[in-house]
């Protein structure tokens, strides 16, 4: 194993024996997983030398030294799909997609494989900082020791997810692992980011994973996020999450930005938010969404199953009570899913409802909203404007995470 | 099921205090024993002669506390976090100790603060420091901090002691105002030690690593920049008039009276006796008692998380102890060890707060450069870099406070 630490500083000779420079930073192809350039410092300036022309490569003899005819070039700095482990790598924030968070490199381990130095691992724990701090001041031999006795925590190179330089994505497999996680997982992870770690992920994932994870982010967080993001992806985001959620989120933004990003998205999404919006947050107007199924207080059950297959997989999460409407959309009553289930499916729907008297109004008050829950046990709450017209549901949920997060 | 903990008038100052922001809050929790002792000790030994300090003291104050707000609202990270990405480990480390060395003796003086309170009441340092420390330290691992600092919060209103006793002792306001626009430098050790003690305790170094992480953990937006430094702006000018009142206070009362060296919180109490008479001691006491406790909250949780942070190790009260050992540890280490230097025998309490302060003054030229460093870079900052105004003065205070280092080493190797 070698370690970065030991590896930079180390002074390069070429193959007449005359020191030809210092190793400044190593470049990675990145999808290779394997040094492909040494990045020399020569007297103040920056050079470089394929790592194919390195003829031997030991830290432990603090040399390196490279193979006969092989020239010095010019550094043009990093190209697409590489990455230079010091200035990219090293001291940055990059997420663990294994333990699902977010670390700093302290060093990076590599390996000799044959003709090849192969990137193993980046370094989080004590050991790793230990290395760094003491490289160059105690013989690399005591280091050695010193540190293989302390705890050594690594993040294998393949779990390691970070923020490709320069470029507005992030590594393939990284989204791929990313998109895998939960999304309160991945909630967590942009909380712990910095603002352009955070922007970097976000818009490397696709519009929908981000909508989920945004979902599961703090209220101040989702407003950071969607702030700084560019209007139309963030349209695209916002298209994706349940128009409530969307509505809180921009509800947050400042006027200028609310209006930019209800333009850009489409005009069935931003109408509906446009409506959310109007109503105050802590109202049941603001609580509720506006995304639900209904049924027609004159189907039979199994018109309602049915009707029921055709419907968008992102509602049925919510669907465990149903709300009925007369022809006028008013509401008629509400009846349960499991009841549904288990009747025959020629019945009329309206046998297995009960009378809705427990809705509430869209401008009733959040406390109100809370004591219907709790005092009916409800699971869904239906909400109706002042002539009894069904203008939303307000699920649990809903009421849970807005009194988990406080007023 | 929904009714608050508190009901009436404590819920309404409870919201008032909820819409303190960062800024605010740091700089009450500015004004700790150190600061208290510190502007108490100007007053009385050079009564208002050095109120001239304030004036440019309060520009700084208000400039690098804006730098780190805007450095946290548009980075989205701590500060340490910055000078570790910034400037490797090594530099991160070496930084990180200096700051947990100050950090240390800012926290021991706010045991200080705590036992010298209770000393006046007639409360023994034994048995106030080791349970203002299991407290705290409970309070952090176990309770809720967020409530305790609301109630804090509240309860430095008792700085507005300070104003109304200087007004009832009749100062000699001509001579305040004039004193406060004529600058007057003492020139021997003592002199620039206390120069550099009053600006270390005003802009002290922890509070900018403290305010840049409140910042990034409140998710400020670029788009709040103008109500953040309004909240900056106002927090620094309360922060330095609660020092300019104490001074005058104690000038107006005890440099008076000729009483130049204050020797026990007895002695500082005294410039409370205009407003509350015989219970100035009482008085002084709870107002020391809180800011000491307050900060001692927050300087070894702050301390940890900073160095905890700079150094890549896991960190945050949200965290379980098994996530992350080392903040936990670290933070208990700073309040035994700071806890445990008071109680050491025939220590004596004022010199240690007195110290710690100028132990700030030193380190914050050291922190300013970093700052400067970093807030100029366009990659990091885009068009949020300083402006020509901010550099000069941030500059300038940096060579001031190095020059005042080095007057105050210079003076003191002419006099031994």
């Amino acid at each position: 194993m070698v370690h970065l630490s030991e590896v930079l500083g180390l002074p390069v000779f070429d193959a007449d024996g005359a020191r030809a420079g210092r190793v400044d930073d190593l470049r990675v192809d990145s999808l290779r997983g394997a040094v492909d350039r040494l990045v020399l410092r020569v007297r103040g300036e920056v050079r470089s030398v394929p790592w194919s022309a390195v003829e031997s490569f030991s830290p432990e003899n603090r040399r390196v030294a490279l193979a006969e005819g092989s020239a010095v070039e010019d550094w043009r700095g990093a190209e697409p799909e590489t990455i230079c482990l010091k200035r990219d790598v090293l001291d940055r924030q990059i997420i663990d997609t294994q333990g699902r968070k977010v670390v700093r490199v302290n060093d990076i381990a590599l390996e000799i494989a044959g003709e090849k130095l192969v990137l193993k691992r980046v370094e989080v724990g004590l050991a790793g900082a230990v290395r760094r701090l003491l490289a160059g001041v105690i013989s690399p031999r005591l280091l050695r020791r010193l540190a293989d006795g302390l705890s050594q925590q690594g993040i294998p190179w393949d779990y390691v997810g970070m923020v490709e330089p320069g470029s507005t994505r992030i590594r393939l497999k990284v989204h791929q692992q990313l998109a895998k996680m939960h999304p309160a997982d991945l909630a967590d992870i942009l909380e712990d980011l910095g603002r352009v770690e955070r922007k970097e992920i976000v818009s490397a994932l696709d519009p929908e994973t981000a909508a989920l994870a945004l979902s599961e982010a703090e209220p101040s967080v989702q407003a950071a996020v969607v702030e700084a993001m560019h209007v139309d992806r963030a349209a695209d985001l916002l298209e994706e999450m349940p128009p409530d959620e969307a509505a809180d989120i921009l509800g947050d933004l400042p006027e200028a930005r609310l209006q930019a990003v209800l333009d850009a998205m489409e005009d069935e999404d931003a109408e509906e938010v446009r409506e959310l919006l109007t109503f105050k947050e802590d109202s049941a107007g603001g609580l509720m969404t506006t995304d639900f199924f209904q049924a027609k207080a004159d189907w039979t059950v199994g018109e309602t199953l049915a009707m029921l297959q055709k419907v968008d997989e992102d509602l049925l999460p919510d669907m465990d009570e149903i709300p009925l409407v007369d022809d006028e959309g008013k509401l008629f009553g509400i009846v349960p899913l499991v009841r549904l289930v288990r009747a025959p499916g020629g019945s009329p729907v309206t046998s297995f409802m009960r009378r809705e008297v427990r809705a509430v109004t869209t401008g009733a008050p959040f406390r109100e909203v809370v004591e219907r829950f709790e005092k009916y046990h409800l699971r869904a709450l239906a909400v109706v404007d002042e002539f009894g017209d069904l203008k939303g549901i307000i699920n649990i949920e809903d009421v849970l995470s807005r009194l988990v997060t406080g007023d | 099921m929904l009714r608050r903990p508190w009901t009436g008038l404590a819920a309404r100052l409870a919201t008032l205090v909820a819409v303190f922001g960062p800024g605010m809050i740091t700089s009450n929790v500015d004004n700790d024993a150190g600061g208290i002792y510190t502007y108490s000790v100007c007053g009385a030994r050079y009564g208002y002669r050095l109120l001239w300090i304030l004036l440019p003291v309060t520009l700084a104050l208000i400039v690098v506390q804006e730098m780190c707000a805007r450095m946290g609202t548009v980075t989205g990270k701590g500060l340490a976090d910055l000078i570790r990405e910034e400037f490797g480990l090594r530099v991160t480390f070496l930084l990180m100790m200096l700051l947990l060395v100050t950090n240390l003796g800012n926290a021991a003086a706010d045991f200080a603060g705590l036992a010298s309170a209770f000393e006046v009441l007639g409360v023994s340092r034994w048995v106030a420091v080791p349970l203002g420390a299991i407290a705290i330290w409970w309070l952090i691992v176990f309770g809720t901090y967020k409530t305790a600092e609301r109630v804090f919060l509240i309860a430095c209103l008792v700085y507005f002691a300070y104003p109304i006793s200087a007004f009832l002792a009749k100062p000699d306001w001509a001579e305040a105002v004039k004193a406060t626009v004529t600058p007057s430098i003492p020139t021997d050790t003592a002199g620039f030690a206390m120069i550099v003690g009053i600006i270390g305790t005003t802009i002290a170094p922890w509070m900018q690593f403290y305010l840049q992480s409140s910042v990034v953990e409140a998710e400020t937006r670029i788009s709040d920049a103008k109500r953040v430094r309004l909240d900056v702006i106002l927090g620094s000018i309360v922060a330095v008039l609660v020092a300019f009142f104490i001074v005058v206070a104690c000038a107006a009362t005890l440099h008076k009276t000729g009483l130049t060296e204050i020797r026990s919180g007895a002695d500082a109490a005294a410039a409370l006796a205009p407003l509350a008479g015989a219970a100035a001691k009482y008085l002084f006491a709870f107002g020391l008692a809180v800011a000491s406790l307050f900060a001692a909250c927050i300087l070894p949780l702050s301390t940890a998380y900073s160095v905890c942070e700079g150094l890549g190790l896991e960190a945050g009260v949200n965290r379980r102890f098994k996530e992350a050992p080392e903040f936990y540890w670290l933070y208990t280490a700073i309040i035994v060890l700071s806890a445990g230097m008071i109680l050491m025998p025939r220590i004596p309490l004022l010199e240690i707060i007195l110290a710690s302060q100028i132990g700030n003054g030193l380190l914050l030229p050291v922190v300013l450069v970093f700052m400067a460093l970093l807030i100029r870079r366009r990659e990091l900052m885009g068009e949020h870099v300083n402006g020509p105004v901010y550099n000069a003065v941030t500059w300038t205070t940096t060579v001031i406070l190095v020059g005042l280092a080095l007057a105050m080493v210079a003076t003191s190797f002419s006099s031994a």
